[in-house]
């Protein structure tokens, strides 16, 4: 089992939580500025994804409602659209999370990987993005990048949240 | 869902989300900033005062070219009226603002300046800067406005052709790329011609250059031309633009 999972609840972390879906929001707002920052994945997402694993008392999907209509408004999509999807992959989360939290961190990785495939895959249907050139390889290569985004996330969160528990 | 993309009644709730994500946006933009500034600070004084002499010198060719303009303004004005017809000369008046944050995504393409409905900005005023067409105003907060880039793939302009009149749709295809649709392939047509805003529609005003034909395709079966064509604002490193308001069809 990881040790950057304690069971926690969203009263004794809601700071950190704020805080962490925050800087998150604020890091995928800096990624839109930047062409090959197309790889980077919804920190936003993978962060909800962390506290999905991490709170067990709570279904998080009206945070992964409120998170995606962040989402459209940044990217100026139909609205509810990114919401719709983030709710498919937090509920995917959701009937998976107690198996998740008791896989190796490379695991969980490989799974987030999966789960991120799925969500460009249904990205991809929906906008229907024009991929000329190196955006293509970019774009597809977001699931990847969210594998190697995630030990961190889990690792810096795990550990933010840690003190919060105790306390 | 569907109440947005049918009848767009969702505008209010996006309103707010986008003044939600306002402040979010001025705190992803200070690492740009502070990039600046510094590059700034590193300029040395005769790169400042070459810089400062190009710009007065530009400065005195555009207020000469401004007195011909003025000039030929009234010369229009005047034969307009000579010939009876209901056209005026519009007024137009002008807004700067700065860019505050841009998207360049493939999904999508705006900028975010710092002039909001405080400052008296509407929907679907035109932005320019000093070379063409920038895109139009989509969504306001008190202190700020979205304005779509013309190369969003869900923006359109009505455009001719300078040289020969000929008018279409430009659309946007994403990533700095512009399409031209309906435009019928006995037009006559050239590589380098350049097109403006025709005027129709009433958002934009007649005249402004937009882009330049870059490449221009005839499919066998096809009854209109495929084509290619590159922006001429500077919609990726405009620092400041121009709002556009006083013209027909704009408050």
């Amino acid at each position: 089992m990881i040790q950057s999972y304690h069971d926690t609840s969203f009263q004794t972390a809601k700071f950190i939580v704020i805080f962490s879906y925050f800087a998150a929001l604020v890091i995928n707002v800096f990624a839109i500025r930047i062409d090959w920052l197309l790889l980077m994945p919804p920190i936003t997402l993978l962060v909800l994804m962390f506290w999905v694993v991490q709170i067990l008392n709570q279904t998080h999907l009206y945070t992964a409602l409120a998170l995606g209509l962040l989402h459209d408004a940044l990217h100026n999509t139909l609205l509810g659209s990114h919401s719709l999807l983030f709710i498919v992959i937090t509920f995917i989360m959701l009937r998976m999370r107690l198996r998740f939290r008791s896989v190796p961190l490379w695991q969980q990785s490989l799974m987030v990987g999966i789960y991120m495939l799925l969500f460009q895959t249904g990205h991809f249907l929906f906008y229907t993005p024009l991929l000329i050139d190196n955006a293509l390889y970019l774009y597809w290569s977001m699931p990847l990048a969210s594998a190697f985004i995630w030990p961190a996330i889990v690792l810096v969160l795990g550990l933010l949240s840690k003190p919060s528990l105790e306390s | 869902m569907s109440s947005d993309f049918y009848g767009q009644y969702m505008g209010h709730i996006r309103n707010l989300l986008t003044s939600t994500l306002e402040p979010v946006e001025r705190l992803a933009a200070i690492p740009t900033q502070i990039h600046k500034w510094y590059t700034h600070r590193l300029q040395d004084n005769a790169s400042l005062q070459n810089q400062l002499l190009k710009l007065n010198t530009e400065n005195l060719l555009l207020k000469a070219r401004l007195q011909r303009m003025e000039s030929l303004e009234q010369e229009l004005e005047r034969h307009r009226r000579l010939l009876g017809t209901t056209g005026r000369m519009d007024n137009q008046s002008l807004q700067i603002a700065s860019v505050l944050f841009y998207s360049n995504t493939p999904l999508t393409q705006y900028l975010t300046i710092n002039k909001g409905a405080l400052d008296g900005v509407n929907l679907n005023q035109p932005i320019i800067d000093d070379k063409g067409l920038v895109g139009q105003v989509t969504s306001l907060t008190p202190t700020a406005s979205r304005v779509l880039k013309i190369t969003d793939p869900n923006h359109q302009v009505p455009i001719r052709v300078l040289r020969t009149g000929q008018r279409g749709i430009l659309t946007g295809l994403g990533q700095n790329q512009l399409g031209i649709d309906f435009i019928p392939t006995s037009a006559n047509l050239q590589l380098g011609d350049l097109i403006v805003t025709s005027g129709l529609g009433g958002i934009f005003p007649a005249g402004y250059p937009v882009a330049t034909i870059t490449d221009i395709t005839q499919i066998d079966g096809q009854t209109y031309y495929s084509i290619k064509a590159q922006p001429i604002a500077d919609l990726f490193n405009a620092h400041e633009v121009l709002i556009l308001s006083g013209f027909r069809g704009q408050p």
